[in-house]
């Protein structure tokens, strides 16, 4: 590629920045998928090839967000195909218009947030969430047998947890001034 | 839908456990209300920062890698001033863990990969020119690698592993990125060098977290082989059509830029150093499952094992020099593998124990030891063969077709076992000739000419030609078989030209490495 320079640099560092924001999108458009990281790493392949698209100075996220929409959409036919449920096109739609306009200081202020609120949790609930998202331990079936406890419990639990750290983000943020 | 029962379902959504009628619900009150989107898209970042902060994270080599976690990245820049470094040439990001990691390049010091050679390699490395050009094996941006005989292992400083093998023509473009003119490589790429790229003449791959080979050959189509992962593969020629190939997919490219799916074929590729120049062995010290097995680091060995031309027949075992050795007296006892053997100009050697207790055939009967390639009589260039044929005195002498014809003056009938080898090293450079030697007991054997001057070697394997075979006629009728009858004791033959020293070593110890 002939790109001068400072569009490399400028394009890497925007690209970078992104990178949690392109990730909340797609899993808003196909939530429970194991593949998001697929579809991200397509989706940094396509932004890379098609960096002298891009102008300096135009909005990075809404562009990286409509090459991923389009992933996005290559994605649910293989799964609606496959027999997965995915939301339909309308809801898909609103959703990619209303996720396209997160920031990345947003995401930044609410994972400082959830550090100081998972150390607010008992050992117990954090190493339950550390379960459930360490993908090397299996799904859900497999971190309610580790556990023991009923798979309705462990959802009901895990649903609390999140409304508990939900919470508690906004009031961090909001006494830091930010926008949660 | 209570609030309480939208979180519940919002959290099993992100789970993936819900009932198809749950969905159903859920899909529709998020259709008809803007206000639990905007939740829901809340929702969806407070999983998204779980997972990247709670996800387990990657292991990285200290001293080998640049890869740092982006979280950390995105943090320091939140406390202290921006500070991002790109290589000069264009740097690939890769793909984020669940933990999210950056590549980071110093400006001020261009890319560099580390390489490792197996015993027996013979290279040349040059540099672009540079006035500070790297000391020792290591590449820089530029730097080109050429491998005439041996085994490479590379070492990227992106954590990308690659074996290639001879002979082989290879030049790094960045550290993310190499261009293989010629050779067959493997790769491993780990998930934080996701987006490292292999280009060929044919092909311009891209990893997308992988393990893959790549045959590339300056006379014949490129060829990618996806072993584990991913990989998007672009045709460089006029259609230049473009795929992802998953596991167990393999691709070669047609002359208009199509990709035709072809077998795949791992073990093409070898995934870690040898401990010497690649080499097949047999021993013939056990015969089992109807073989005699090999042993080596060759790629496609298991293609070499020995079976005898006769199915039902037994083989005649004895004595050898080392542990047991093969008798071969009749054209059912030859013994025959379908290893393809070494192609074209590149290095190799052959080398045995040999046990002759006969009065030799005639001059121009010639009986083979091990040998592979053109089927035919008068192509010497063609075939590489090791064999012994008569003298003037019922003697028996070594004979070597392959660039020509070569006889041997050491008489091999006393019914004593004898070191024989044969050796061809292809000219280094334009215009030179390549050299055939052989050696006998340990000595080299002075060698005449009996035919043309042909000192182009060449030799035909594939399709039509004769795979690797032992004390075994070459040419396709049995009316005139040219069974070796003598006996054969630790064959070896090797992808390399071995030096004297090598030669009297293996004699000595019976071992490669």
């Amino acid at each position: 590629m002939a790109s001068p320079p400072h569009i490399t640099q400028e394009f890497v560092s925007l690209l970078t920045d992104h990178q949690e924001v392109m990730r909340s999108y797609i899993i808003s458009l196909i939530p429970g998928s194991p593949d998001v990281r697929d579809v991200l790493q397509e989706v940094n392949i396509v932004l890379w090839e098609k960096m002298n698209d891009f102008e300096s100075g135009s909005n990075f996220g809404a562009w990286a967000c409509t090459v991923a929409y389009y992933k996005v959409l290559d994605y649910r036919k293989k799964q609606k195909r496959n027999g997965f449920l995915v939301f339909d096109d309308e809801l898909c739609r609103s959703l990619a218009q209303e996720a396209e306009s997160r920031q990345p200081s947003a995401l930044e202020g609410k994972r400082r947030a959830l550090e100081q609120c998972l150390a607010q949790l008992s050992e117990k609930n954090r190493k339950l969430l550390e379960a459930r998202y360490d993908s090397s331990r299996g799904d859900m079936a497999q971190v309610s047998q580790a556990s023991g406890r009923s798979r309705a419990s462990l959802r009901v639990t895990l649903s609390r947890l999140r409304a508990t750290l939900r919470n508690c983000i906004t009031k961090r943020i909001n006494l830091e001034g930010g926008v949660a | 839908m209570t609030p309480e029962d939208f979180e519940n379902a919002l959290s099993g959504l992100l789970d993936n456990d819900l009932t198809p009628e749950q969905f159903d619900e859920l899909q529709k009150y998020l259709q008809n209300s803007q206000q639990a989107r905007a939740q829901y898209l809340d929702y969806v970042d407070l999983h998204n920062v779980l997972d990247l902060e709670l996800a387990p994270k990657a292991v990285t080599q200290p001293g080998t890698s640049k890869v740092i976690p982006i979280d950390r990245i995105i943090r320091r820049q939140n406390r202290r001033s921006r500070r991002i470094a790109l290589a000069a040439a264009a740097a690939i990001l890769i793909i984020a863990l669940v933990t999210m990691k950056l590549f980071f390049i110093d400006t001020t010091r261009p890319p560099t990969l580390a390489f490792e050679t197996s015993p027996g390699t013979q290279f040349t490395i040059t540099h672009d020119g540079s006035e500070e050009a790297p000391v020792g094996q290591i590449m820089e941006k530029g730097s080109r690698l050429q491998l005439s005989q041996g085994t490479v292992e590379l070492t990227f400083g992106s954590g990308v592993k690659s074996i290639v093998m001879a002979p082989a023509d290879l030049t790094l473009r960045d550290d993310n990125q190499l261009y293989l003119s010629q050779g067959t490589a493997w790769f491993h790429v780990p998930k934080e060098a996701i987006g490292f790229r292999v280009k060929t003449k044919d092909l311009n791959i891209i990893d997308l977290g992988t393990e893959f080979g790549v045959l590339a050959k300056p006379n014949d189509h490129d060829e990618i082989h996806v072993i584990q992962g991913k990989v998007k593969v672009t045709a460089n020629r006029v259609r230049k059509e473009s795929a992802i190939l998953t596991a167990n997919e393999a691709r070669r490219i047609d002359p208009i830029g199509r990709l035709d799916s072809i077998t795949s074929r791992p073990s093409t590729f070898i995934t870690s150093l040898p401990k010497s120049l690649p080499y097949l062995h047999w021993s013939f010290d056990e015969f089992k499952n109807n073989c005699f097995p090999v042993d080596g680091s060759s790629a496609g060995k298991q293609l070499a094992n020995a079976t005898l031309r006769g199915e039902q027949d037994k083989p005649q075992v004895i004595q050898g020099k080392f542990g047991n050795a093969i008798d071969i007296q009749h054209y059912h006892q030859e013994l025959l593998t379908a290893h393809p053997g070494i192609s074209g100009d590149k290095p190799r050697t052959i080398a045995c124990w040999v046990k002759i207790n006969r009065k030799a055939t005639g001059p121009f009967s010639r009986h083979t030891i091990a040998g592979w390639g053109d089927r035919g009589l008068t192509h010497h260039s063609r075939r590489w063969q090791l064999a012994v044929a008569g003298n003037d005195s019922g003697g028996s002498t070594l004979f070597v077709a392959g660039a020509g014809v070569y006889r041997g003056s050491s008489v091999l009938n006393d019914n004593q076992w004898h070191h024989v080898a044969c050796v061809w090293s292809p000219a280094s450079k334009q215009r030179e000739f390549g050299k055939l030697t052989a050696y006998v007991d340990g000595r080299l054997e002075p060698l005449g000419f009996n035919s043309q001057n042909e000192t182009v070697q060449n030799t035909q394997t594939g399709h039509g030609a004769c795979p690797v075979v032992i004390g075994a006629t070459m040419h396709v009728s049995s009316e005139f078989p040219a069974t070796f009858k003598g006996s054969i004791d630790e064959l070896f033959i090797i992808e390399g030209a071995l030096t004297h020293k090598d030669i009297l070593h293996l004699m000595e110890t019976n071992l490669m490495e």
